[in-house]
């Protein structure tokens, strides 16, 4: 028996296949907080069409990501599931966390391994290049960036987000850096530029 | 009214040999949808209201060792791939099979799923 994890591991190192993956992910990502975020609130497809006036077969057809979702449509259904919806181009592997994710990944300390977001926060983190190769070799990273990240946003008294901001968006980083504690020693480098993201 | 998702926070398995062999000469479109779908399974569940009547993600399938599940994917070909899951008690969804099919179902298909199945069965059996 194999899992799917390791053959997904396999297909991330095709190009091909991994340009596709990432392209897709803000899509799947988006998909992903609004699926949860509806059946938190205990909503069939059907109670969230009524609510933004479509049919349930337009909301199972974007659960399944086979809908061309419009701007318009994104507003109304984060709108509607209480969420804020923040769209961002940059040029960098930068990774933006939800709020609710980055509490989640804040208390990662007791993550709960059944919880809805800690395969949606490793999945996300996985599937930032700096991070994945470093993932791969350190189970524990998901708990230890959770401590590294409410270091950052203490001694820079910046939030979460930012904090998770700085440590994706360093250039060359890799967990080695982060473990060696220098992150703390360098505030120059964690300026407005940096976190403008 | 309370959603409750099935099989979250299972594992996506399956069968070593003809199952990955099979994914990997899919296209790059499919393999990403269905490392969603997988991804979405692990993490959230399946919904009650995925699974059951036709054009639905999940459609089950009943069976001597229980209640497959058949996700339903078209390819860039225009083909469409059918991949069968069976949820074990022990948080594993296990891959069975994966077949093409062009239209509906030939009796040689059918057989093929319920070879699968006894499969299935061996494996289960064994792991207890």
């Amino acid at each position: 028996m194999r899992s799917f994890d390791e053959l997904k591991k396999e297909w991330l190192k095709d190009e091909k296949f991994a340009r596709v993956y990432d392209s897709k992910r803000p899509l799947r990502l988006f998909i992903r907080v609004i699926k949860s975020a509806r059946l938190e609130k205990g909503l069939s497809q059907k109670d969230l069409a009524e609510a933004i006036g479509t049919s349930q077969s337009v909301i199972a057809r974007i659960e399944a990501g086979k809908q061309n979702i419009s701007y318009e449509m994104m507003n109304r259904l984060s709108d509607t599931l209480d969420l804020k919806l923040h769209i961002i181009a940059t040029k960098e592997e930068v990774i933006t966390l939800p709020t609710g994710l980055c509490e989640k990944l804040l208390t990662a300390g007791g993550l709960d391994e059944s919880s809805d977001y800690s395969n949606v926060v490793r999945e996300t983190l996985e599937n930032s290049l700096e991070v994945r190769e470093v993932l791969g070799r350190n189970p524990e990273f998901l708990k230890e960036l959770s401590t590294k990240i409410n270091q950052i946003s203490d001694a820079y008294h910046i939030d979460a987000i930012d904090a998770i901001k700085y440590i994706l968006t360093l250039g060359e980083a890799t967990w080695e850096k982060l473990e060696s504690e220098h992150v703390l020693d360098q505030p120059e480098r964690c300026d407005e530029e940096c976190l403008a993201g | 009214m309370r959603i409750r998702t099935l099989y979250k926070g299972y594992k996506v398995l399956f069968f070593e040999n003809d199952v990955p062999k099979f994914l990997n000469d899919l296209d790059e479109d499919t393999k990403e949808e269905i490392a969603s779908n997988f991804g979405d399974i692990e993490a959230m569940g399946i919904a009650p209201e995925q699974i059951g009547k036709q054009g639905r993600l999940y459609k089950p399938l009943d069976c001597r060792w229980g209640t497959l599940f058949e996700m339903k994917l078209r390819t860039k070909q225009k083909e469409v791939i059918r991949l069968y899951f069976h949820p074990d008690s022990e948080n594993l969804l296990i891959i069975l099979l994966l077949a093409v099919f062009k239209q509906g179902r030939s009796r040689r298909q059918n057989a093929d799923i319920v070879k699968a199945c006894k499969r299935l069965g061996k494996y289960l059996f064994e792991a207890r």
